[in-house]
């Protein structure tokens, strides 16, 4: 017996033919290549809680949104944030809070030793910092993204 | 023609699940970050109706989910915004009315991350009971 004659005639199945077109896209966003790699990032450097909040973002955001048709995410500030987080070390009981700003920009903040805010705004070509302990509040271009970790929190 | 806001009245600010992290308490700073940053006049809208009109203005479940309201007197803003250090600015709430919307209003001003910070800092939030 050959192999074609082992496969038995394709046919839809009748439940499946009657639905819409619309009923039969992907109801979860497949993931692209790297995505794994991104997901384990993500959760180590910001737990769960911070593993959910990026999907939300990147799942519901990704079109205008709000009141005021802000801006979607931005796949350059993803990027950014991504870069940062492979940089960044935090102390296991840290663990930052992601946000999304009406420019589609993604958001870290979280509370040095002292208790003072530190906050990461990544944008699709510059980042912003800002340390209250310091008084620092600072843009800088994301090739800087390395320098700029290394200086202010590399004994972190 | 602009029309400042008085400093005796309160104003609310829509606090949302893209600004707010409900597992650690954060409101994020670019809450109020730039310039024309909308508020509402609890004068004219009390924070019991103001709750519905955010609802219906600014929310869209399962996307975006209203999780506070932050609320702060005008005159404590103009002061937060006056002793700023870094940068002490001259800060203002303009009434800007929308159609069906008339307790809407402005902060016109450009508003840096430090100075958001502050103002978050002097929020009273506000958790629908």
């Amino acid at each position: 017996m050959t192999f074609s004659k082992s496969v038995l005639p394709y046919k839809t199945a009748s439940w499946l033919s009657s639905r819409t077109e619309e009923s039969l896209l992907p109801r979860h966003r497949i993931a692209a290549p790297g995505d794994v790699a991104r997901e384990q990032l993500v959760a180590r450097k910001l737990g769960v809680n911070g593993w959910k909040r990026w999907q939300y973002f990147r799942q519901h955001f990704s079109g205008r949104w709000g009141d005021e048709g802000q801006c979607p995410v931005s796949p350059r500030s993803q990027q950014s944030l991504l870069m940062a987080l492979e940089s960044l070390n935090f102390p296991p009981e840290v663990k930052p809070s992601l946000f999304l700003t009406d420019d589609g920009h993604f958001e870290l903040a979280w509370r040095d030793e002292e208790g003072k805010s530190v906050q990461m705004e990544f944008g699709p070509t510059e980042f912003e910092l800002f340390m209250e302990e310091s008084g620092i509040e600072e843009t800088h271009p994301n090739g800087l993204l390395g320098e700029v970790i290394a200086k202010h929190f590399s004994s972190k | 023609m602009t029309m400042p806001i008085d400093a005796t009245e309160d104003i609310a600010k829509a606090i949302c699940s893209d600004k707010f992290d409900a597992v650690s308490g954060e409101v994020s700073a670019s809450l109020f970050k730039g310039s024309g940053s909308s508020v509402s006049r609890l004068s004219l809208c009390p924070l019991e109706e103001t709750w519905e009109m955010f609802r219906q203005r600014v929310e869209k479940p399962p996307l975006r989910i209203l999780e506070r309201i932050g609320v702060i007197n005008v005159g404590h803003l103009v002061e937060v915004g006056q002793n700023f250090e870094n940068n002490p600015t001259t800060l203002t709430v303009e009434a800007v009315p929308l159609e069906g919307y008339l307790s809407h209003a402005e902060i016109p001003q450009k508003i840096s991350r430090g100075l958001s910070n502050e103002i978050v800092k002097h929020l009273n939030l506000k958790q629908e009971s």
